[in-house]
Parts: structure tokens; C-alpha cells; sequence
């Protein structure tokens, strides 16, 4: 994994873990590595790890057993909302940059339904 | 801990530390970042008892830097201090003497990990190998405190890998205090707890790597600038 400069490391640990969790890298209920296993295999201080663990303990993505390590949440409906944010932000977000180049929303569906037509006939 | 309060060292005219005060928590890996001439190794060399301060005080867990802090504290210095003629076979056998908490294990470990030979002559092996020799003989000990100075001056990338790997396995497994000087912030990033920022001897800025880099939303370089063109106006 290759850190940005701008972010804090353990926020970027955070998103990561996020959307293998999204895209089924990792499924529900699933063991992840330990911290000691991700400050050895990423080189980043063990107490940022901690910090990026105690977080998404918080939010409930994940679960960690005391002497048993951390496993994905197997809460469904937290899989599904958490799908749906991130849909909604990648939507929003290339929406948003369409518009500031002065882009009609006619022409924005356009230009993507174009685009996924391309892909579909690739 | 190690508590530094009021330090003050001059050489000639030129101030080095200049009222200088803070303190490293035990189990913390701390950056001490600045440009060339900052006061970085003076400081590293204060606390490790090699240099006297002119004025002010250095405890490590509550003892001035003497023999008995020696003992829990290894020291990786900038400058090798070698005689030309030594292999590494020979320094290691000389800081096994010196040491008593030498660990022959953990040395024959790091001999491996660093894929470095025993009759290897020092003088002429390269700065890679040098810095990965210096690092071997500093985590061989089981010391309390490591105060590096540039441990990854003139080095390859992949070279830097290899030794911030050794030492985020060593910490993992000892839990020491360990204190990296360096003028290449982005080398040690990942690796802090905390930053010091020093420049002109004095004290810039402490404090948490992600906390400051979560409240500015800047990369720590460019805090660091911030902080360093603030205190020149």
C-alpha cells in the first residue's frame, strides 16, 4: 500500500480496509491482519495502526476479541449503508467536477452513458 | 523518559542548543527533524553523555547521562568511529565486550536480514552497507533507548526499506524509546509517534505526526515549512 503525503497514515489505513470490505476483498465476519502483522508488513509505527483499529472499532466495521484478533463486522445492513455512501460519494464527486467544467446535466449523462458503452462493447 | 530542560551549548560563537526543553515518553518512536546545523546531533550526542551542555539539564529516567544511562541506551552515531583495519567480525566482538546486554542472537539475525558478511572490511564497503553495519551493531543491544543520527544518510531506497523495516521489527518486539535525527522527514514518517522541530537550536514544534497532519490537512513537509517561515519573519 502506498501512502499519500497530505492525509494522516492511519485515515488512509481506515479507507482502505473500507473498500476491500466493499468490493469483497474482505467479507463479513472475516479475520484481518492483526496490528503487529500490518506495522510489519506497511513500516508504519504500531501506535498509528492502533489508532486506525480503535477507530473503525468505533464505527463498528470491526470486531476484535480480546486475545483473538479483529474480524470484519457481519452486520448486513453496515455492509449495505456503507455500499451505498460510497456510491453516492463516487457519484457526487465525478458529478460535481463535470459541472464546474460548465457541463450541462444533459450532456453529463450523455458523455457517461458514451463512456459505459464503450466499456460494454470492448 | 528522557527530560531535556533549558539545554544550552555553544561551540565558538555559533549557538547549537538554545534553551532548549521537552521530553520523549518511554515506548514512543520521536523525530528529531531539522536542517543541517539545527542542533540535532549535539542534542543526540548530549543525551547520550558524549558532550557536556554549557547550561541546563538532560535526565533519562531520572539520571543524568553518565555510565550507568550508558548502559540502557545505544547510540548509532552520524560519523563512523572505526579503526580502518576492523571487520565487522571484529566490532561486533569488540561491543559484545563493551556491552552486557549484547544479544549474539539477535546480531546473527540481523547479519542475515542485512545479508552482510563477518570478514567484511569496513573501510572499503559502501555507505549502504555502512549504514546497514551501524544499524546491526545499535539493535544487537537490548537497550532501553536508541538515539539514531541520520540512519538512512546516503542510501538507496531500497536500502531505506530494509532498515526501517529492522527497526519497526525491533520496536515491535522490544518496545523501546527510540529517537531518529534526520533532515529527510519523509524517510521517518511512517515510522513517528511524535515530531521535534528544531532549526537555530531552538524548538519549532512537538507534537503528534497524525494529529497535526488531521488538523491541517497538510503534508507534514508543508506544516513544517509553515511553522519554519512563521518563526523567520
Amino acid at each position: 500500500m502506498e501512502f499519500n503525503q497530505k492525509e494522516p497514515i492511519y485515515t488512509q489505513i481506515i479507507a482502505d480496509i473500507k473498500l476491500k470490505f466493499i468490493n469483497g476483498t474482505y467479507k463479513l465476519g472475516q479475520e484481518i491482519p492483526s496490528r503487529r502483522e500490518l506495522a510489519k508488513q506497511l513500516g508504519v509505527n504500531p501506535n498509528t495502526i492502533q489508532r486506525a483499529y480503535r477507530e473503525m472499532e468505533e464505527m463498528r466495521l470491526i470486531v476484535t476479541a480480546r486475545g483473538q484478533g479483529s474480524f470484519m463486522t457481519s452486520d448486513v445492513e453496515l455492509l449495505e449503508s456503507l455500499r451505498e455512501e460510497a456510491l453516492h460519494h463516487a457519484v457526487s464527486q465525478s458529478i460535481e467536477t463535470l459541472r464546474s467544467f460548465g457541463k450541462s446535466d444533459r450532456e453529463i449523462l450523455a458523455a457517461m452513458k458514451k463512456y459505459l458503452e464503450r466499456g460494454a462493447s470492448r | 523518559m528522557i527530560k531535556v530542560e533549558q539545554a544550552a551549548k555553544m561551540f565558538g560563537s555559533k549557538i547549537a542548543l538554545d534553551d532548549l526543553s521537552f521530553s520523549v515518553e518511554a515506548g514512543q518512536i520521536v523525530g528529531l527533524v531539522g536542517a543541517n546545523g539545527a542542533g540535532k546531533s549535539t542534542m543526540l550526542k548530549a543525551m547520550a553523555g558524549l558532550l557536556h551542555l554549557d547550561r541546563g539539564k538532560i535526565t533519562i529516567d531520572g539520571k543524568s547521562p553518565c555510565r550507568s544511562t550508558r548502559e540502557r541506551l545505544a547510540f548509532l552515531p552520524d560519523l563512523d568511529a572505526w579503526y580502518p583495519w576492523m571487520k565487522l567480525s571484529d566490532i561486533m566482538r569488540y561491543m559484545q565486550d563493551l556491552y552486557p546486554d549484547w544479544d549474539g542472537n539477535k546480531a546473527d539475525h540481523l547479519l542475515d536480514y542485512f545479508h552482510l558478511k563477518r570478514d567484511s572490511l569496513i573501510k572499503v564497503a559502501s555507505k549502504g552497507t555502512r549504514a546497514k553495519i551501524k544499524l546491526l551493531l545499535v539493535l544487537s543491544r537490548q537497550a532501553k533507548y536508541l538515539l539514531l543520527d541520520e540512519p538512512f544518510s546516503g542510501i538507496d531506497p531500497f536500502a531505506r526499506e530494509q532498515i526501517a523495516h529492522a527497526i519497526m521489527e525491533d520496536f515491535l518486539e522490544e518496545e523501546q524509546t527510540i529517537l531518529i535525527a534526520t533532515h529527510e522527514v519523509s524517510e521517518v514518517e511512517a515510522l513517528l509517534d511524535e515530531i521535534l522541530f528544531l532549526d537555530d537550536g531552538k524548538l519549532l514544534l512537538k507534537g503528534n505526526v497524525e494529529t497535526l497532519k488531521l488538523a491541517e490537512s497538510k503534508s507534514l513537509l508543508e506544516i513544517l515549512k509553515e511553522v519554519y517561515h512563521h518563526a523567520r519573519l
